[in-house]
């Protein structure tokens, strides 16, 4: 395989760009003013695309726009904002962003943490299973070790959702709606490397289903029982109450309420015992596990296969809950509280401010923006081009030069030469038209405006548009003014986009993006964006100018003696 | 039961409304039917709490719709070249024209007249009383003290924000209609993003697929 570092810049965002989906890009960070949140119906309709995804000449000339992280020096206490590239130095963001809460959950929300637990197990038959090599149980249990879990604790939340049958789908209304060992949805299973036709033609062995399992658990499994692995399974939010989902999701303190009603009314055959409550919570979730615990046939494998590797796995410890604060001495009243409340205010007010605990603090808030920097100036470094399903319908490049005229001597104009001023791009056109399909019904909505968001036309848009938002900054939570629910975010650092076309590379930012949409053109949008130049590059695509000028002629008196 | 997202869960429920019946199934729920535009009004100390019994659904969707992003930005020359600061967003402007619809009465037919007794009518107002309220909450001499927001709802998402003008014409060419138009400051975007269910870590990209000059930049020094 060919190191891409050896490719010239051209040949790697040719190579890279694609139709990537609005998901990517909503990885980067952004002002306060914008949020995103799920689509609710985001599983029921299939983006079609309406160009190939195939690249070549016949395609049309490449538009792509990516992203430039700042130049920066991250040290562990200080960030350098001038510095330049000089140095490539690879750091270990694997294990950073493992040991980073924000990276490792999910995006839904947050996973409760350290609650549930198994409770008392109810044997239940094992289901039909093509799980019996010992080959699939060494790689279960080494994957189960480089998770961080028991493979004992994955089992039963692997019988719980499909009772071991790798080619078990889950109907609902007559159509699959997911499948496998851990029952992937198709846009999960998409999302983790597995084409649209590898999920309906679902012909995939327990072993080959593996490496999907430990992708979508990879850096959240660490630790965790079959409870909190089958919550990180579900996905949830950390409700008030400590409920996963709410059909009543409505008061502050809840998270996307319509997306919670909706998982709600999907898996609320875990709302139980009777009543139903209306909420999922973990310890339902650990009921769920216990009534499906894997049986001793599945638990016997996984301790030959143990054994047969001679490796035990050492998760994280599961940390006890801490117990309560200590009541406060203010509960109780009198002279007494009041006389110590006086002593510990002289005394706050005679400690000098240079005590050793607020420079500990001080510390921590600046090496978690550190961390959370690092963090951030990598994403953006593996966000990939995006390519335009169609590309502009207008691309104007304005360069003027900046001469000043105005004065007049007794000989005439004094003219100022002061450069040039930055070069101005000027862009817009329309996305191609917006077709989906509806999984659950075959006739629809194919050409449609309502559902115009489940349309790669749409996606594509929605992707540049996230870039335009992010404009190669990065924003990160104030630390000072910062507090839980302000929403406060500062640019820290500022990047660099880049255009991609003609061979050219144009690096700057984006000054204005806009939106049109209009009846006399119901199945389209209209965009137009300006963006502004700092430096362009022509790219070396071209290597030989016998391309543009042909093979050059060779004189008949030496044609003998020069080898064409 | 379907959940209509336009209903304030605050207030009780209607249950003689033709969607709390359990085989009703709303187009939207399958969008086959069109996207409406709504409105609300949120709560000046939370505006994730929207306040209105139920949101104000435009009677007829704007003709076109507009939205118009700008980045605040300043550029200076310097003897050393260019010096770029970067402040950010600056407010989004979301602006619409379109019709009221039809005056139309079931006594008269299409009127001109009688058009203030018409569902197209009071539609309109409904959104001209919206708009000057704005999120407002007045004391008893009309003077501002609290201010909220007024929510914007469509497909691409949730927009937070306030209307800065609002335009009615009546022109003779169309007698049964007005042509309004509008403009609306976007404060704070929650924009409905498909893939966001998959997480990060599994959403298709490594850090292989990006160009390696994109990393270039990237680097770090030892230090204490």
């Amino acid at each position: 395989m060919v190191d891409s570092r050896d490719l010239k810049i051209y040949q790697q965002i040719e190579a890279a760009a694609d139709l990537y989906q609005p998901g990517i890009y909503d990885l980067l960070t952004f002002y306060h003013a914008l949020s995103t949140e799920p689509d609710l119906m985001d599983d029921q309709f299939y983006p079609v695309p309406t160009r190939g995804s195939t690249k070549s000449a016949k395609d049309g000339k490449l538009f792509a726009v990516g992203l430039i992280p700042p130049a920066s020096s991250v040290t562990s206490r200080v960030l350098d904002r001038s510095a330049s590239v000089n140095a490539l130095i690879t750091t270990d963001y694997d294990a950073l962003i493992t040991e980073n809460p924000d990276v490792s959950s999910s995006s839904t929300g947050d996973i409760p943490g350290e609650t549930g637990g198994i409770g008392t197990s109810t044997p239940v038959p094992n289901g039909p299973t093509s799980t019996t090599n010992t080959d699939f149980w060494s790689q279960y249990v080494a994957m189960c070790n480089r998770l961080g879990c028991q493979p004992e604790e994955l089992a039963h939340v692997i019988q719980s959702e499909s009772g071991w049958d790798p080619s078990k789908p889950a109907i609902r209304n007559g159509h699959p709606v997911a499948k496998g060992l851990i029952q992937l949805t198709k846009a999960t299973a998409i999302g983790l490397g597995m084409t649209a036709e590898q999920w309906d033609n679902f012909n995939f062995s327990a072993t080959e289903q593996l490496p999907y399992i430990e992708k979508y658990f990879k850096g959240r499994a660490k630790g965790k029982n079959a409870a909190q692995l089958k919550a990180v399974e579900l996905g949830g939010y950390n409700n008030p109450g400590g409920s996963l989902y709410s059909s009543f999701a409505t008061a502050p303190g809840y998270k996307n309420p319509e997306f919670q009603r909706k998982a709600y009314e999907q898996n609320k055959g875990l709302d139980r015992p009777p009543p139903p409550t209306g909420t999922i919570t973990v310890e339902q979730l650990a009921r769920a596990v216990a009534r499906h615990k894997a049986g001793p046939q599945i638990l016997g494998e996984i301790e030959k296969a143990k054994s047969g590797l001679g490796m035990e796995v050492q998760p994280e410890p599961i940390k006890e809950p801490e117990p309560p604060e200590p009541v406060s001495k203010w509960v109780d009243s009198g002279s007494q509280n009041a006389s110590e409340a006086a002593k510990t205010i002289d005394k706050t007010a005679k400690t000098t401010l240079l005590r050793e605990g607020l420079s500990s603090l001080f510390l921590e808030k600046q090496n978690a923006q550190i961390t959370a920097l690092r963090k951030h100036l990598q994403q953006m470094a593996e966000t990939p081009p995006l390519r335009l399903l169609v590309n502009p319908s207008s691309f104007k490049l304005s360069l003027s030069k900046l001469i000043s005229y105005d004065s007049w001597g007794r000989s005439g104009p004094v003219v100022e030469h002061w450069g040039e001023n930055q070069d101005k791009i000027e862009g817009s056109g329309k996305v191609s038209a917006f077709y989906s399909l509806d999984m659950l019904d075959a006739n629809g909505p194919g050409l449609n405006r309502s559902a115009r968001q489940f349309s790669a036309a749409y996606q594509n848009l929605l992707s540049l548009w996230l870039i335009y938002k992010n404009n190669g900054g990065i924003y990160l939570e104030d630390p000072i003014v910062g507090v839980p629910g302000a929403r406060q975010k500062n640019l820290a650092l500022v990047g660099s986009v880049y255009l991609y076309y003609d061979d050219i590379l144009y690096i700057g930012s984006f000054d204005n993006f806009t939106l049109n949409e209009s009846d006399t053109a119901p199945f389209t949008l209209e965009y137009s964006f300006s963006f502004t130049v700092r430096a362009w590059y022509l790219l070396d695509h071209l290597d030989d100018p016998q391309y543009t000028y042909g093979k050059q002629k060779v004189s008949s008196i030496n044609s003998n003696s020069v080898d064409e | 039961m379907p959940h209509i997202p336009s209903a304030n869960p605050d207030f009780d429920i209607q249950t003689d409304l033709p969607s709390t019946s359990p085989n009703y199934s709303h187009g939207m729920e399958r969008r086959q039917t069109v996207v409406p535009m709504a409105f609300q009004i949120t709560s000046p100390f939370d505006n994730r709490r929207i306040l209105l019994p139920h949101a104000l659904v435009m009677h007829i969707n704007p003709s076109s719709f507009s939205e118009n992003h700008n980045k605040k930005l300043t550029r200076l020359q310097t003897r050393g070249g260019y010096v770029e600061q970067h402040w950010g967003d600056d407010l989004s402007e979301i602006s619409a024209d379109g019709s009221t619809g039809a005056f139309m009465n079931v006594y008269t037919g299409l009127s001109s007249a009688l058009r203030q007794k018409t569902i197209a009518w009071d539609r309109y107002r409904d959104l001209h009383d919206l708009y000057r309220n704005n999120g407002s909450v007045f004391d008893p001499y009309g003077n501002i003290v609290l201010q909220g927001n007024v929510m914007l709802m469509y497909d691409r998402g949730t927009f937070l924000g306030f209307f800065e003008s609002f335009d009615v014409e009546e022109t003779d060419d169309q007698p049964w209609a007005f042509k309004v138009s509008w403009t609306f400051k976007v404060q704070e975007e929650i924009m409905k993003i498909p893939g966001l269910s998959i997480p990060p870590a599994a959403r298709g990209t490594t850090g292989s697929i990006a160009p390696k000059f994109q990393s270039q930049n990237l680097f770090t020094t030892s230090g204490t």
